[in-house]
Formats: C-alpha cells, sequence, structure tokens
C-alpha cells in the first residue's frame, strides 16, 4: 500500500495495490474509488484532501510487511 | 489545443491508475462538454461522451483555470 500526497493540488492517492483501475466510482464530492477488472478495490484517490483528511498524522499499527518512508 | 497543461498528480497518479486513459480525450470532453460547473471550491468539472469508452461519460476535473488538467475517470453517476 502506498500514499501519495501532492502539496501543490491537496491531492491524495492511497494505492491500495500495483493493479490498475478499469472502473471508478464516485462516492463523495472529491473521492474517487478506483476498481480492478475483477471488481477488487485498488485505490482511492482523494481531491482537496487536507479537508477530508487528517494528513498531519500516521499511525501503522502491527502491520506484517516491510515499512518504508520516503521524504518528499 | 497547446494551452492545456496537466497537474503532477494527473500525470503520476491518474495516468499510472488509469491507463486506458488518453489526454486527447480530456481535452475533447473539455472543449465539447454537454455540462460543466464549478466543483468545491476550486475546480471545474466537465462531461462529453467519449465512443471510444462505448460512449460513456468521461468526467475531468481541472483546476480553477478550467485549463489545467487534474482528474479524470468514466463517471456512471452522470445523468446528461
Amino acid at each position: 500500500m502506498k500514499l501519495n500526497y501532492y502539496q501543490e493540488t491537496d491531492s491524495l492517492y492511497i494505492d491500495l495495490s500495483e493493479r490498475p483501475s478499469t472502473e471508478s466510482r464516485e462516492i463523495s464530492e472529491g473521492v474517487v474509488l478506483d476498481y480492478d477488472a475483477d471488481g477488487k478495490l485498488v485505490g482511492i484517490d482523494i481531491d482537496n484532501a487536507t479537508n477530508k483528511v487528517e494528513l498531519n498524522k500516521l499511525i501503522l499499527s502491527k502491520l506484517p510487511g516491510k515499512i518504508e518512508t520516503a521524504a518528499a | 489545443m497547446d494551452h492545456y497543461k496537466f497537474t503532477e498528480y494527473f500525470e503520476k497518479e491518474v495516468l499510472r491508475k488509469r491507463p486506458y486513459l488518453k489526454k486527447d480525450w480530456c481535452i475533447y470532453v473539455i472543449e465539447n462538454a454537454i455540462r460543466s460547473e464549478p466543483q468545491e471550491h476550486n475546480r471545474h468539472r466537465f462531461w462529453a461522451a467519449i465512443p471510444e469508452l462505448e460512449g460513456r461519460y468521461l468526467r475531468i476535473v481541472t483546476l480553477e483555470d478550467k485549463v489545467t488538467i487534474h482528474n479524470a475517470f468514466p463517471d456512471r453517476g452522470f445523468q446528461p
């Protein structure tokens, strides 16, 4: 899973998997879900993210995989 | 057509995740929109049907300037 934030436009993409999207659905203003060809959720597209997401803190709890951070 | 721009988010996230999208479609939608209106407080959205998408409506979201393309997705919920 990857969280990619773009400060210039206040946009956040939460990549749940690396699979490409074939179908998208807006669930609320500025929030679009991406699904793959099997109908699985593969990403969340959030515009004007600071109004919708608490971006000042990220807590990762008991994730089984490797955690990497990348400073922009 | 040359005056349109694309945000970094569009180039790196939207096109990566929705690789079937074409920039030409985005520009076509803006120039041939059957409806356009403000979105949130700082975006603008446009809709037009794309024949290559089996006639589905593509929504294009631009910044306030209406020439910087920021997002695009087939909008199933759109009622013409």
